[in-house]
């Protein structure tokens, strides 16, 4: 097993290739964490009153991209790709605004929307190269720290079980989610050698074993996998690639463009600062091509027709928990994401982890993501500019979660801006740090004159 | 990567590190079948699926509601203890039984008090009157499980909320004709209570035709539940009962625009051409949420007085609680 230098910290570094056994038990624990989003179409398809078929093939056109966007994450060819174990999901920042195109226009409407987002995704990958003096390290681990706070909801509400809203949530989801996030935490924290770098793969076998015994059983759930094709190729013709376009929505699909490519930014950063921790600034080269990647994924998903996919906070924070990083995890899991694209059947099977398992899966998850993001921000002294610069962007951006009906009377081009914490903490930030530094700034560009 | 020489020492501490390397596997082997065999007894034991309905709580209510009935019917009132156990203080489940012919109640699980009283004077806060509805609904073809809706306040609550009730017929091995019933607050986003509101006012239009207008609109009857009403249309959209003013009220609800833009009564004309029955998705602006609001408009082609007329409800749909 051939080491690089700066990865002497970690158990498998960027490019080392793990022994065959532990690559595919490694690619299948990071791939039990993307399986909430590579479900997500089928929110979609339900709120637009989709047939089952509808819903099984995007899930498995969903897979695939999500495949491929991670293969392409991790390989970096050329200019596509940062080499980092960043896996691709589908992302639940595009969802709403996929709902509004799809329900305004039908799937055509929705996939050409998508399209035009990978496009902007892509243009801002060209550029963000020349934008590092607006991201220093506080606006850095603000962007990552909010990654991990945005998805604190989806992430909750399944621990809790997943409950609709207005159902009961009842205390055996609660125990399961309790013992599945313990077992992660011990075997993380006290498990040595394998114990530890499976933790998530046997908190999830264990709570979902509890789940068995305690939870009250849900057949409708696994009755679904005698309806499902054990083998589909989901494609169905040309019309597939129908797509459309209304100018009405391409101001929101831009806001949200930049708002999902800030989030990549965010989990790029992070995935960079757990694999070359001795990086004193940012390397904007692997973080453009990582974009570009995203952006062509994006673009990708929305020809072909499944949602739009966007990196993983969660997979990020289980390598830093972990502390296996090879990006050849990444291509592995990718190639099964393909695969189990076109074995439908399979991703039915790993989609019966009970809600409160994956939730606890995802809060470990996160614990990480949030604390790399602590850590970079106090990686710096903090002096009273950064302390009013980080305190207002995280008190606004917080606040958008916690008071949204204020944010729901702004006028509707400025809502996108201020529909989640990350969005608003990380513009909040970039702009604050900028005028806060102003003069700062000012006098440096006159001494260089 | 040069490979290390296994076992360099011999004899027993090797075999106890060789041992030692199977003792995970193993455990995690033993585990695997334990779960395999949990899983495949409890898909050969499981109970009817109950798929019709979206929440969780409503099957555990209509799956404990039947246990209850085959316990009745089995034991009678030995039985009563045992509906003792079947309580849920975390759901706030609890059963009754009243007799059918003078609704004497016989077994209340939250308020044994009211053992020995009788229910057919009571009314909700609307007006609808309980055993009357109940003794109905269990009887009806078209409501399998004797779902009635009422609006009342919890036990000690302060508040009015929708409550939905299962109820089914018991004869008890003595041959008292009893019903056993169990509800639940709020939940009221069951695509099945429209399904069934819609189905019975069919059948009502198709046999007294505009005489069950009057029933309808009753606020006291079963087709008003959680503040929506069954709504009458005209095949050209004209409407007969309003789904926004629940009243006779005349309007084109064909250019009946909803937030998103889209016309969702058009939609619906247009599916139930060549359908009985459709449904259809309208969006409801929220001042207090930049989502709107999601409802679903179930309806069904039916005649009334040989006329043909739609006939539906408009429920909110139901969401994650982490899309709230």
């Amino acid at each position: 097993m051939a080491s690089s230098k700066p990865d002497t910290e970690l158990i498998y570094g960027q490019n080392d290739v793990p022994p065959v056994p532990h690559l595919i038990l490694l690619s299948l624990q990071q791939g039990m964490l993307l399986i909430l989003g590579a479900m997500l179409p089928v929110l979609l398809v339900k709120e637009i009153g989709g047939s089952t078929e509808m819903a099984i093939r995007m899930v498995s056109l969903t897979m695939i991209i999500s495949g491929v966007g991670t293969i392409m994450q991790a390989l970096r060819l050329g200019w596509i790709g940062s080499g980092y174990l960043c896996p691709n999901i589908g992302g639940p920042s595009y969802l709403a605004l996929s709902f509004t195109a799809a329900i305004q226009g039908g799937l055509p409407l929705m996939q050409g929307m998508l399209v035009f987002a990978g496009f902007v995704e892509m243009f801002l990958s060209r550029v963000v190269s020349r934008l590092r003096s607006l991201f220093p390290p506080l606006v850095v681990g603000m962007t990552v720290m909010m990654v991990g706070v945005s998805i604190i909801p989806m992430a909750f509400a399944n621990f809790c079980g997943s409950p609709a809203a207005g159902d009961e949530v009842i205390w055996q989801d609660i125990v399961v989610g309790c013992v599945t996030l313990m077992v992660i935490v011990g075997c993380n924290v006290w498990g040595k050698g394998q114990v530890k770098l499976y933790c998530l793969l046997i908190g999830v076998f264990v709570g979902w074993g509890v789940a068995l015994f305690i939870s009250p059983f849900d057949p409708v759930q696994y009755q679904m996998m005698s309806e499902v094709p054990v083998f589909a190729i989901p494609f169905t013709g040309l019309s597939q690639f129908r797509l459309a376009f209304d100018w009405s929505l391409v101001l929101p699909f831009m806001v949200i463009s930049i708002c999902g490519s800030l989030k990549s930014f965010g989990n790029l950063l992070a995935a960079q600062k757990i694999t070359r921790p001795d990086l004193e600034e940012p390397d904007m080269k692997p973080l453009a091509g990582g974009l570009m990647a995203d952006g062509l994924s994006t673009a990708m998903a929305g020809l072909i027709g499944a949602i739009a996919v966007d990196t993983s906070s969660s997979n990020v924070g289980l390598a830093a928990a972990t502390r296996a990083v090879s990006r050849w995890i990444g291509v592995c899991m990718g190639v099964m994401y393909i695969l189990a694209g076109c074995f439908p059947v399979v991703a039915a099977a790993i989609a019966l982890v009970p809600s409160s398992v994956m939730g606890a899966a995802i809060i470990f998850a996160i614990c990480f993501m949030i604390l790399t993001g602590v850590n970079e921000m106090l990686s710096v002294p903090l002096d009273q500019r950064k302390i009013a610069v980080a305190g207002i962007a995280i008190i606004f951006g917080l606040s958008t979660g916690f008071v949204p009906e204020l944010f729901a009377q702004l006028p509707s081009f400025l809502q996108p801006l201020f529909s989640n914490p990350l969005a608003a903490t990380t513009i909040l930030g970039i702009v604050l740090y900028q005028i806060f530094h102003i003069d700062v700034n000012l006098a440096a560009w006159l001494k260089k004159k | 990567m040069e490979e290390k020489p296994r076992n360099k020492l011999k004899g027993q501490p090797g075999r106890s590190k060789d041992a030692k390397r199977f003792i995970l596997p193993l455990l995690a082997l033993v585990f695997l079948c334990v779960i395999i065999g949990r899983l495949l007894y409890l898909m050969k034991t499981h109970d009817e699926l109950y798929r019709q309905y979206t929440f969780r709580v409503t099957r555990e209510l209509v799956k404990t509601v039947t246990e209850a009935k085959t316990l009745l019917e089995e034991k009678g009132d030995k039985a009563f203890p045992l509906l003792d156990k079947m309580k849920s203080d975390q759901l706030g489940l609890y059963l009754y039984v009243y007799r059918l012919s003078d609704a004497l109640c016989l077994y209340h699980g939250e308020n044994p008090a009211l053992v020995g009283t009788r229910l057919d004077k009571f009314t909700d806060q609307l007006g609808k009157p309980l055993h009357k509805l109940i003794s109905r609904e269990i009887k009806n073809p078209r409501n399998r499980y004797g779902w009635i809706h009422y609006y009342w306040n919890r036990p000690h609550g302060l508040f009015l909320e929708w409550k939905s009730s299962c109820n089914l017929e018991a004869r008890l091995p003595d041959g008292t004709e009893c019903y056993v019933g169990g509800g639940h607050y709020g939940i009221g986003s069951e695509l099945e209570f429209a399904r069934i509101a819609v189905i019975d006012a069919e059948h009502l239009l198709k046999t007294h035709g505009k005489g069950a207008l009057v029933e309808l609109l009753t606020p006291a009857g079963p087709y008003f539940f959680y503040d929506t009403a069954v709504f009458l249309l005209h095949e050209n959209g004209q409407s007969i009962i309003d789904p926004v003013f629940k009243k006779l009220y005349e309007r084109n609800l064909l250019e009946f625009k909803d937030a998103v833009g889209h016309y969702p009564f058009k939609n619906l004309l247009q599916k139930l051409k060549t359908e009985t029955e459709a449904q259809v998705v309208l969006y409801a602006r929220s001042p207090l949420s930049m989502n709107d609001q999601k409802k679903i408009i179930y309806a069904r082609r039916c005649m009334m007085d040989g006329k043909p007329v739609i006939v539906g409800t408009v429920i909110n749909a139901p969401r994650s609680a982490w899309q709230q």
